[in-house]
């Protein structure tokens, strides 16, 4: 476990630039030469991945000097939790990360939970495992649609599509809605899975890795990938860590870590699954490792299918969980408890947590400090895609400006939930 | 130094001149080799009119005052308007966690954990732009998500949700 002993090689000594890790800048023999050009990459180019954009100092072909100016999508998601009820700020976590919200929903309910101390029933545990590991998929599928398409393997794109469309289907048939489900509820779930679910997910796992066969068969022999792929972005084990890079990108590197394994949550340490580790630091690394992750979830969604528990979805506390609906017409107190959750919401208490999990990303984080009363005093989410943006310029060290999109790819950035 | 445990986790709440120390104490010693998240926090206004404005008082249960069930108290005090949080990770097994703390005022200044930690450069800048906590030794002290010349810090808790003036489509 953690940090293999012998960690591989990928270069020698450290590449982070300094005085400033996150700016590269450019060397002091170029700094007065005409041939060093800058150019303005972004914010609305469509290998952006959203509006991220980058200062790029070119010598011919050379990447010299790069910075990376965020904060286009800041929408101040945080700041506007703190003016909202428990129960409604659940509906801002998933917009954060648009691409993994269960994932994001859940770690801050998670939170709200542990501040809480509340019992949630085995039923709602291992359904929201299963989902987070479709989301896992999802978010997967779109990175690996939208990286091979700026490559230039354009047909890669429909068949991610495809299956994302079914995992999109699935959500849509548990919570009604198709992406920002908010179907996780402090306590549980909002309401049962339907019956339906279960065929048609069973559906999913059989066709889920023939797809994946597909996806390798497309582009993993395919030279013009290789060479585009391979030995580019290049980020050590030891450069990785102290970067603080985490999910893909760090297993790309070389480095054992996953949190589902190294300190589980949710039902993890009952299912078997593997971590796929890669030693190359490349961008080919971090491919290998997202397709390998796709089959692992593949695995758990069916385990976690087999083994659902029956009983309860949602904890039977009435001071915090809306009472049954078909209580309001019989029981007066349901429907008092009913109107002071809806209206006032109810109270957590006082204290601080830092709740983790893995999220497709890497380690999402969510630090949560409650007053006592029944709005969150303070937010903030450590987001997995603001830290391995940081990494960008030890990356593009001595890369060619047409690597930039495949490397900036590779990081799997989401700039929502970069900018929050 | 004082340290808490409170809902199994760690806190380690160190004076500003030690912070840096601290961090590599903890990072050389106790092997925590990685830093997950650097979380400012305003305090401002904290238990000021009971617990949010809620109908809690210090005495407790008033029964004049509906809705405190008896429950209600004020929350514990806070040494200073800001706390920054480090949230440290242990790359081993078992996984540990501890949290790193320094407290301080409006206008004083924290030693920046660049040195330490290259991934507290953006951190660090998030909490000087949103917060208004000023690093001393950051090599790139800027506003990270805000334009570079916002005025006020937009997660204080005196900063106002929508203060931000409105132009409409069709005025002059």
């Amino acid at each position: 476990m953690a940090v293999a002993p012998e960690r591989p090689r990928i270069y020698e000594g450290t590449r982070i630039p300094s005085p400033t890790p996150s700016v590269l800048e450019v060397r002091e023999d170029l700094r007065t030469s005409e041939d060093v050009l800058t150019v303005n990459f972004g914010p609305n180019h469509p290998s952006t991945h959203g509006v991220l954009r980058l200062v790029v100092d070119l010598h011919g072909e050379e990447v010299v000097g790069l910075a990376a100016v965020i904060g286009y999508l800041h929408t101040g998601f945080e700041k506007n939790m703190e003016q909202k009820s428990w129960w409604k700020a659940i509906t801002y976590a998933p917009r954060i990360d648009y691409l993994s919200f269960q994932n994001n929903e859940l770690v801050f309910v998670l939170a709200v939970e542990k501040l809480l101390e509340i019992e949630v029933p085995a039923r709602a545990t291992w359904m929201r495992m299963l989902l987070a590991e479709l989301n896992r998929i999802h978010s997967h599928l779109v990175w690996l649609g939208t990286a091979a398409l700026e490559l230039g393997a354009i047909s890669m794109f429909w068949y991610c599509f495809r299956e994302r469309d079914r995992i999109l289907d699935l959500f849509e048939l548990v919570a009604g809605s198709r992406m920002h489900t908010r179907y996780f509820q402090v306590g549980g779930l909002a309401e049962d899975v339907p019956a339906g679910f279960w065929d048609e997910c069973a559906k999913f796992v059989e066709v889920m890795p023939k797809a994946v066969d597909d996806y390798e068969g497309l582009v993993d022999r395919n030279e013009i990938w290789l060479e585009r792929t391979q030995g580019v972005g290049l980020l050590s084990a030891d450069d990785a860590i102290a970067l603080g890079q985490s999910g893909p990108v760090l297993r790309g590197s070389g480095v054992d870590w996953d949190l589902r394994r190294a300190e589980p949550y949710l039902a993890y340490d009952q299912v078997d699954f593997q971590v796929p580790v890669y030693q190359e630091g490349d961008v080919y690394a971090r491919y290998r490792v997202r397709m390998e992750e796709m089959r692992e979830s593949v695995k758990i969604v069916e385990q976690a299918m087999r083994r659902m528990p029956g009983g309860p979805w949602i904890a039977d506390d009435r001071k915090v969980v809306l009472p049954p609906r078909e209580e309001l017409h019989t029981s007066m107190e349901s429907l008092i408890h009913h109107f002071k959750i809806v209206t006032e919401g109810f109270r957590v208490p006082e204290g601080e947590v830092y709740v983790t999990s893995e999220s497709p990303r890497g380690e999402l984080g969510c630090y949560v400090v409650s007053d006592g009363g029944p709005k969150p005093w303070r937010v903030k989410f450590r987001a997995p895609s603001f830290v391995a943006l940081e990494a960008t310029a030890t990356c593009m060290r001595q890369a060619l400006v047409a690597d930039m999109i495949a490397i900036v790819g590779s990081l799997d950035t989401v700039m929502g939930e970069v900018d929050r | 130094m004082e340290v808490h445990e409170a809902h199994g986790e760690t806190t380690v709440v160190v004076d500003t001149p030690r912070l840096v120390d601290a961090a590599l104490h903890l990072r050389d010693e106790l092997g925590f080799n990685f830093l997950s998240d650097v979380a400012a926090t305003d305090y401002l206004g904290w238990g000021a009119k009971g617990v949010s404005g809620y109908i809690g008082t210090a005495r407790g249960r008033d029964l004049n005052e509906p809705a405190t069930q008896g429950h209600q108290r004020l929350p514990r005090q806070k040494p200073h308007r800001f706390s920054v949080s480090y949230h440290l990770l242990g790359m081993r097994a078992g996984a540990p966690r501890v949290r790193l703390q320094a407290w301080v005022e409006d206008g004083e200044h924290v030693p920046s954990l660049v040195g330490v930690w290259p991934t507290a450069d953006w951190h660090e800048r998030e909490a000087f732009d949103l917060m208004g906590i000023r690093f001393d030794g950051h090599p790139n002290e800027r506003r990270i998500l805000m334009d570079d010349d916002w005025e006020g810090h937009p997660l204080r808790k005196d900063y106002p949700i929508g203060g931000e003036p409105v132009r409409f489509s069709g005025e002059e």
